[in-house]
């Protein structure tokens, strides 16, 4: 009852008072009348009567402002005269305020945007009801050694009937779907989900309804779908005729039974999946039955009962677990013992958590350095300014004014330059962010990050400013209205220097900081440039990729080849191609095909590795410049009916055949196809950039069935401009088969490294800015030495000092500030960049040349920032500087 | 007319809640009234009455409305709000304990 009532009291005293005001004139007055007639009545001639009364109330104006004082708002008003006073200030010197908003804006912008960032891969979580009940099952196989999230259909079904700590199970697996609707194909991002997908997630329809685990019945007898609210906004306008609107999915017919509800985009955070198929349907977009036990394919996810937690669920679920391995529910499943777990899952099936968690928090750490430096900087700057200001200050102190309130006043500024850095750098933040997101999805296709600011983003920025804010605020609000009185009256503007060491220190600690930014940011500079000049094994340059499915547009395998070999003619004969290949697996993309080798007579020694392939046609090795090192390519000739042959690299050879040849020895891969050596090729990269070449085995791909296959042609020129004469030609054989994707393998080596790309710019960007910052600094303080000593260097010039002497006076004060930095810097950085190791590619987070170049480089930024104002002390005229007071 | 006793503000808070705990008043009645309850004894300045007044109703112990008085003129009367009623009967506990451990303490110096 009683907080309202005092609101509503605040609120009157602040904006109020102009009635306020009256009313208390009012109220006064009454009280003196009364007092009159009561003075009148007790027989007091009228003059008498009114003297006492006034005398008893003691003026008017002083009970007022008691008054005034009682209603508390004095504290408010006072803080927006400060501001309205520090405007007018700040005004008066423009290029300070521009200075000290760009750094401020710059540095918040920039933890703005990182933690947009974080908090879209760390924090936020599926728009789900109650999203922290989720986990993902998976399970640690002791023999292997390996972790796997990968389940069969029957496993789903058992885990939904055993389990009492899950309140629900679901199943589920993504994949692209070619959509027709009308007579205008696509392909988009969907799931193949159970039946109980929806219920356990607590996903509501926008209309129709949602799938339920009828749906999930009797294999192959389900054609019907949910799309979610966008596909639905976008493709189809809205229009609620889409229930009975005939679709395709992979060429089949399908029924749209609702819309899901807005916001939800399927069940991994950072995508967007914008169909949901019923499992019943697997077989035709996976090509086996849902059922199939020897399959491990979906990931199961589950919602924890109310008020169970994860460690009780794994208890319950390691005992069912254990039965199931002992029911042999997986075949082929080896011995040793599984390990059942549960990971969060409060972002649904997401592995962007993972893959970015690291560069992040590197990137946090180092903006929120940056935030510290720009403090400094600022801090250094205000104490500039309170040092010119001393006289002011001190003047108003003489006059009467309160400490607090001069340091309330310092601090306002303080406050409105946060609060307008802190405003531009949100605005900042918002480009930012969508800047960072386009390039770390280049990398990833089908991720879409939920970068867009929240409330958590928002209390991030104002907390960041307001601490930003103290921090480079209250050293000078305090030293200022601390200053002693009569010192500061005698001193005279031009002779108001003193020994600044607060603000060397803040120089000097910007100068650490920013060591340690600047090796941070030159390892990572160079690990990109040692990832972007390894040598992959094939040329990128001037190779376009194409990739097509033929067979999810409901081409069968005879139809598939004919119409590649088409494709393939039709490309090569474009003016500009060299010559044109074509692969199942396509290069730096992830895409990865592994197989068992079995060679005979081979005695496995120490750990087998893993053995990749890919089926390739006539001219691979040729288009890509991997040089063939013994026996021969692939030829037409081998096709399918004649004897099977491949051709392995070099790791393969001297693994299986450390002396002798491998040319004409046979080994048997997967099932047990035998296949004869006719070649061998140098090591190539394979799935990344990262990895060393692995064991590779090619085989023709005239020889066995293929479903996405990917085309690369070598050009004359550049490969971006033959793009839609190519795209062209695909149109011409089938207008409605969807590009999957069309890039450079150049293109495709860039989109492989977009993590490392984005952090080695992002830092070399804030370690750029931090040196800048730290420049100023030098350069603020020695501009400062300069002036106050220069009557010393009229003298010292005026007795025949060389100029070059009176230069290195004040460069030496500048780089013996950086030497301190360096010396404070260098052992927090060597400390600071072994977090850094799991992001570097070929060197030491110890790396003495980035060390050395760094540190020389601060050096030198160093000494160029003091040289400057050091010229203009040693250039000037000595007579002039002696008359200067 | 005795010099008016010096008074701590906690009890002028107590005075000003409990005169208003019968009726609304104007600043000048309670005034009066408590001079007048208190046999001359206890003057309220003018320059802390109302001071006082503005701060209770500032805190929501009391409320504040212009109404006519019985001789016809526009006056500002206060009356006790609910929480000012938990907070004069919270006071006047508060002063009965005080009073009387200051009453011991005296009488133990005699």
């Amino acid at each position: 009852m009683r907080w309202p009532r005092i609101l509503y009291m605040r609120r009157r005293s602040l904006f109020g008072r102009p009635r306020l005001e009256e009313e208390m004139t009012d109220e006064l007055r009454y009280h003196l009348e009364e007092q009159i007639r009561e003075n009148l009545n007790a027989g007091m001639p009228p003059d008498e009567a009114r003297r006492t009364a006034l005398e008893e109330i003691g003026g008017l104006d002083r009970v007022k402002e008691a008054c005034r004082d009682s209603r508390g708002v004095t504290l408010v008003e006072n803080a927006w005269r400060d501001l309205r006073y520090a405007w007018r200030v700040l005004a008066r010197s423009p290029a300070f305020l521009a200075v000290a908003v760009l750094s401020l804006a710059l540095s918040i912008g920039a933890n703005t945007a990182i933690f947009s960032f974080l908090n879209a891969v760390l924090l936020k979580a599926l728009p789900v009801p109650e999203p922290h009940r989720l986990a993902i099952v998976t399970r640690h196989n002791d023999q292997y050694g390996w972790d796997t999230s990968a389940f069969n259909y029957p496993m789903y079904r058992e885990l939904a009937r055993r389990m009492r700590a899950f309140s629900g199970v679901l199943a589920y697996w993504p994949m692209p779907v070619n959509l027709t609707a009308g007579n205008q194909a696509e392909r988009i991002s969907g799931e193949l989900v159970s039946g109980s997908y929806f219920r356990v997630l607590g996903v509501r329809p926008a209309i129709g309804r949602l799938l339920t685990d009828d749906d999930d019945g009797a294999e192959g007898g389900h054609a019907v779908c949910v799309i979610g609210y966008r596909l639905w906004q976008e493709r189809f306008g809205g229009d609620p005729r889409v229930l009975s609107m005939p679709i395709l999915l992979n060429a089949k017919p399908f029924q749209i039974v609702g819309v899901s509800q807005p916001g939800f985009e399927g069940a991994a955070l950072q995508s967007r999946h914008d169909v949901q198929v019923p499992m019943s349907m697997t077989e035709l977009f996976m090509g086996e039955k849902r059922d199939t036990r020897g399959w491990s394919w979906m990931q199961i996810v589950a919602r924890l009962a109310p008020g169970v937690s994860r460690t009780r669920a794994t208890a319950e679920l390691q005992a069912v677990g254990t039965q199931l391995d002992a029911a042999k529910l997986v075949p082929g499943i080896g011995p040793g013992a599984n390990l059942w777990k549960l990971a969060d899952g409060s972002q649904g099936v997401d592995w962007q958590r993972g893959q970015l968690r690291d560069p992040v928090l590197v990137l946090m750490a180092a903006v929120a350095l940056l935030l510290v430096i720009a403090c400094a900087n600022m801090g250094s700057l205000l104490l500039a300014r309170a040092a010119r200001r001393r006289p002011e200050i001190a003047m108003r102190l003489a006059l009467g004014a309160a400490r607090g309130r001069i340091a309330s006043q310092l601090l306002a500024e303080s406050l409105l330059l946060a609060g307008i850095g802190g405003a531009a750098g949100w605005l900042l933040s918002l480009a930012m962010t969508r800047l960072l997101a386009a390039w770390l999805a280049a990398g990833s296709p089908g991720v879409v990050f939920r970068i867009a600011p929240d409330a958590r983003v928002l209390v991030f920025t104002v907390a960041v400013s307001l601490c930003a804010c103290l921090l480079y605020g209250l050293l000078p609000a305090v030293q200022s209205s601390r200053a002693e009185l009569l010192d500061a009256l005698k001193s005279k503007p031009a002779g108001g220097f003193d020994r600044p060491w607060a603000r060397r220190v803040l120089v000097a600690a910007q100068v650490a900081l920013s060591v340690v930014l600047l090796l941070g940011a030159g390892l990572l500079a160079r690990t990109l440039r040692n990832l972007q000049t390894v040598d992959l094994g094939f040329r990128t340059e001037r190779v376009l990729m194409l990739t097509v499915n033929p067979a999810m547009s409901g081409y069968n395998e005879g139809a598939a080849r004919t119409f590649l070999s088409d494709l393939r003619q039709r490309i090569r004969r474009i003016p500009g191609v060299e010559s044109v290949t074509a692969a199942s697996q396509a290069l730096l993309t992830g895409d990865m095909f592994a197989a068992n080798v079995h060679v005979q007579g081979h005695a496995p020694h120490g750990e087998e590795p893993n053995h990749f392939f890919n089926l390739v046609s006539p001219d691979y090795f040729r288009t890509l410049g991997t040089p063939l090192l013994f026996g021969r390519d692939f030829t037409e000739a081998d096709r399918k009916g004649s004897p099977p042959v491949a051709i392995v690299n070099q790791r393969f050879a001297t693994h299986y055949w450390p002396s002798g040849s491998p040319l004409g020895q046979h080994f048997r891969w997967g099932g047990g196809i035998d296949v004869e050596i006719v070649g061998v090729v140098a090591d190539a990269h394979y799935q990344n950039v990262r990895d060393p070449a692995p064991v590779t085995a090619y085989l023709p791909l005239a020889q066995r069935p293929f479903e996405q296959v990917t085309l690369m042609a070598r050009t004359g020129g550049n490969p971006t401009r033959l793009m839609p004469l190519v795209r062209e030609q695909v149109r011409a054989l089938d207008p409605k088969l969807p590009v999957i994707r069309m890039t450079t393998l150049a293109g495709q080596r860039d989109a492989d490294l977009s993590r490392e790309r984005v952090l080695g710019f992002l830092s070399g960007l804030f370690s750029l800015l931090a040196l800048l910052l730290a420049c100023i600094g030098i350069y603020g303080i020695t501009a400062y030495s300069v002036a106050a000593r220069t009557h010393e260097v009229g003298i010292r010039l005026a007795m025949g000092a060389r100029r070059s002497h009176v230069l290195g006076l004040f460069v030496r004060e500048g780089v013996l500030l950086v030497a301190l930095g360096v010396a404070i810097g260098v052992p927090i950085a060597l400390a600071a960049t072994r977090v850094l190791a799991s992001l570097l590619f070929g060197l030491p987070p110890r790396d003495p040349v980035t060390f050395v170049a760094c540190t020389a480089l601060l050096a030198l930024a160093g000494a160029a920032a003091s040289l400057i104002p050091a010229t203009r002390a040693a250039a000037q005229d000595p007579a002039r500087a002696l008359r200067h007071e | 007319m005795s010099k008016p006793t010096n008074l701590i503000q906690g009890a002028l808070d107590v005075l000003i809640l409990k005169t208003l705990s019968t009726e609304p008043k104007h600043g000048w009645a309670i005034a009066k009234r408590i001079r007048q309850v208190s046999q001359e004894v206890l003057q309220i300045p003018q320059g802390s009455l109302y001071p006082a007044l503005h701060r209770l109703e500032h805190q929501g112990w009391i409320r504040a409305e212009w109404r006519e008085t019985e001789a016809g003129r526009h006056a500002k009367f206060y009356s006790l709000t609910r929480a000012g009623r938990n907070q004069l009967s919270s006071e006047l506990e508060n002063w009965d304990r005080l009073s009387s451990a200051i009453g011991l303490v005296l009488r133990m110096a005699e």
